[in-house]
């Protein structure tokens, strides 16, 4: 009995580290769960930084190995609000993405810019009874992204009509 | 026993907590172990108290199931101590008003034919006042009144339906007439557009409105209306413009011994776009417009302290060039004035390429002295980024406090924002205070309809939120704040 209340005596001599460790444990691990929502007002740490470079890189893997309903799950929502997956891959699957690579990304409040170089092409095909090709060819352009709530979504923009779905 | 001549001699030599800890030292029955643990999650509960309530206002909110009519402006009223009233139009086209306090809710509209639109509302003593515009094969304009304490609505009453009225409509109220100003299509010589008014009840012995008259008999076009009571008469103002030019002129007529007055002209103005608000201060009228010369945008204000007989004029240099999307002014009801405005900056080329990108972003100017200085106009969103627009700012003011709340898209999906100074104005506090969670739902204001209220130390908003991304539905959302 002296045995056991020694041996229980000696774990509550950690009691103070201990417990301190439960505070810290919980309000860490609180803090953590809410962590992307949080990001919301981070206007541009390394780690917001870094998720959109992440997540940029998700896109784009998924663009290139043809995954288009993975790619759509990273649109912005209002897009995935007005546009559901089937329609969404109909519409954007003649363009075959072959590399990409990230070369700059640029967070500003919810607003992130990403800098990339992208190979494609679009093979033969029959739009209106007139046939369309573009050979493999290499781009660099700009794509933006959007924080919304608890993640980088990228936006659904139309280069040629200037304009995108989600009004900010 | 021993616990307790333990831990004296241990509380003379630590800290409290550091008592608790080592208290422990001394049995290891289970019973300390359970005091133990019951006193490290006091601890941990309190640590995330104190996390979550230093960093808030006190906010709360009650959203309401109706869809309501985006189109048709709404209001948010308070009466008495507690009651607010919210008067809205919902997508079945009932106008309705809901008790937030209470949650009842009353139909004005029942069983029309037609389409109601152009709601305003005004609450004066123990009622409510509405007015609307139906359109069926004809133009009318209706009124109904929602007595406050027996908490029953008047059957509607026909305004007038010979002027062909449209849904820009403004209404006010002095001493026992209920005054109505309104802008209709009947054409006159040719020309489509004139402003008309008539008040309620036209004698003591019939429960109708008096005949309609038309306020710009010499003018060939007004179409925005706006009234404002004052101590002996209430003011209605237009922007018109003459048979015989092309000029347009901001006028006013005073409605006095029981008779409107002819219109006088305040002056000639731009191009008149969207805002024309008007205010007491002590008195002092006050009128502010947004209009374009050549193309240029520019706010102004003029002010008579002789009951509208002569009128002095102040430009907002600071603002040219910004094209507003929203604009409401304040006061304290002495000699504080406040002007809450939202824009975007064109180059003075306007070429439209120049404009792509840019956003409205909020601002605020202040007058110590009733409207013959002015501050200023300084930015109030504190955010370093204006890729994100901010607008439609909504203000209300009492002794030296303003505060403003307006949409804010920094968090891409539309919320709202807002942010106080306690001094009229001279400082604002270092960060905006989001009213809800940021990012997670899409939230708007009325762009026309400035709906924060204030009464015994509560600030009351209506607002309205969507349903989803898809931003078709919405719901009116009632928010009530307290400053920290």
């Amino acid at each position: 009995m002296k045995k056991m209340e020694r041996s229980i005596d000696s774990c509550l001599r950690f009691f103070p580290l201990i417990s301190l460790l439960m505070i810290f444990s919980v309000v860490i691990g609180c803090s953590h769960m809410a962590s992307n929502r949080n990001l919301v007002d981070d206007l541009g740490s390394p780690t917001k930084t870094e998720l959109l470079k992440q997540r940029a890189a998700e896109f784009w893997e998924a663009m290139v190995s043809g995954d288009l309903a993975k790619a759509y799950e990273l649109y912005d929502p209002f897009l995935r609000a007005r546009m559901g997956v089937h329609e969404f891959i109909a519409k954007h699957s003649a363009v075959k993405y072959r590399t990409f690579e990230i070369k700059n990304v640029k967070v500003e409040g919810n607003i992130g810019i990403v800098t990339l170089e992208v190979t494609y092409e679009v093979p033969k095909l029959k739009v209106f009874k007139r046939e369309m090709y573009i050979p493999e060819k290499t781009e660099e352009f700009e794509d933006r992204w959007l924080y919304v709530y608890d993640n980088w979504y990228k936006e659904y923009y139309l280069r040629f009509f200037k304009h995108g779905i989600a009004f900010y | 026993m021993v616990f307790v001549r333990r831990s004296l001699s241990y509380r003379s030599k630590k800290s409290r907590m550091n008592f608790l800890f080592q208290s422990f030292l001394v049995s290891a029955s289970m019973d300390r172990i359970k005091y133990a643990l019951t006193v490290c999650f006091f601890v941990n509960f309190l640590t995330l108290f104190v996390c979550s309530t230093c960093v808030a206002i006190n906010v709360s909110s009650k959203i309401f199931p109706d869809v309501v009519d985006l189109k048709i402006p709404r209001y948010i009223q308070v009466y008495g101590a507690k009651d607010i009233l919210l008067t809205y139009a919902d997508s079945k086209n009932n106008i309705s008003i809901v008790n937030a306090t209470t949650n009842k809710k009353w139909i004005v509209n029942t069983k029309h034919s037609g389409f109601d639109s152009g709601l305003v509302s005004i609450i004066s003593g123990d009622n409510v006042f509405l007015v609307w515009r139906r359109k069926t094969n004809e133009k009318s304009l209706w009124f109904s009144q929602f007595n406050l304490i027996k908490q029953t609505i008047g059957e509607p009453i026909l305004v007038d339906k010979t002027t062909r009225p449209l849904t820009r409509i403004d209404m006010a109220k002095l001493g026992g007439k209920l005054f109505l100003l309104w802008y209709g299509e009947l054409p006159h010589r040719g020309r489509n557009y004139s402003m008309y008014a008539s008040y309620y009840p036209n004698d003591s012995k019939t429960n109708t409105f008096s005949k309609p008259v038309r306020l710009t008999k010499d003018y060939k076009w007004a179409i925005y209306p706006r009234l404002l009571k004052g101590d002996k008469g209430v003011y209605a103002f237009t922007e018109a413009i003459r048979y015989d030019n092309k000029t347009h002129e901001l006028v006013v007529a005073k409605f006095e011994n029981n008779e409107w007055q002819p219109l006088r002209v305040i002056g000639k103005i731009g191009v008149m776009s969207l805002f024309l608000r008007a205010i007491k201060v002590q008195n002092r009228i006050c009128v502010f417009w947004f209009n374009f010369y050549d193309g240029e945008p520019v706010t102004e204000m003029a002010y008579s302290d002789d009951g509208g007989v002569t009128w002095k004029r102040h430009v907002f240099e600071d603002t040219r060039g910004l094209d507003l999307t929203g604009l409401h002014v304040a006061s304290n009801g002495k000699n504080r004035l406040y002007v809450v405005l939202s824009g975007v900056r064109l180059d003075k080329e306007g070429a439209e390429e120049a404009q792509e990108g840019k956003k409205d972003l909020v601002y605020f100017m202040y007058s110590g002295d009733g409207g013959s200085t002015w501050s200023s106009l300084r930015p109030l969103r504190h955010y370093p980024f204006t890729h994100t627009r901010a607008h439609i700012p909504n203000i209300v003011a009492h002794d030296d406090t303003v505060v403003v709340v307006w949409n804010d898209y920094r968090n891409i999906r539309g919320n709202l924002y807002m942010n106080y100074s306690t001094d009229g104005g001279k400082t604002w506090q270092d960060h905006d205070i989001p009213l809800e969670e940021p990012g997670k739902y899409n939230t708007r204001l009325h762009w026309d309809v400035n709906n924060l209220k204030y009464k015994n130390g509560k600030y009351y908003l209506l607002a309205h939120r969507f349903e989803s991304d898809l931003l078709e539905k919405a719901h009116p959302l009632f928010i009530e704040f307290r400053l920290p």
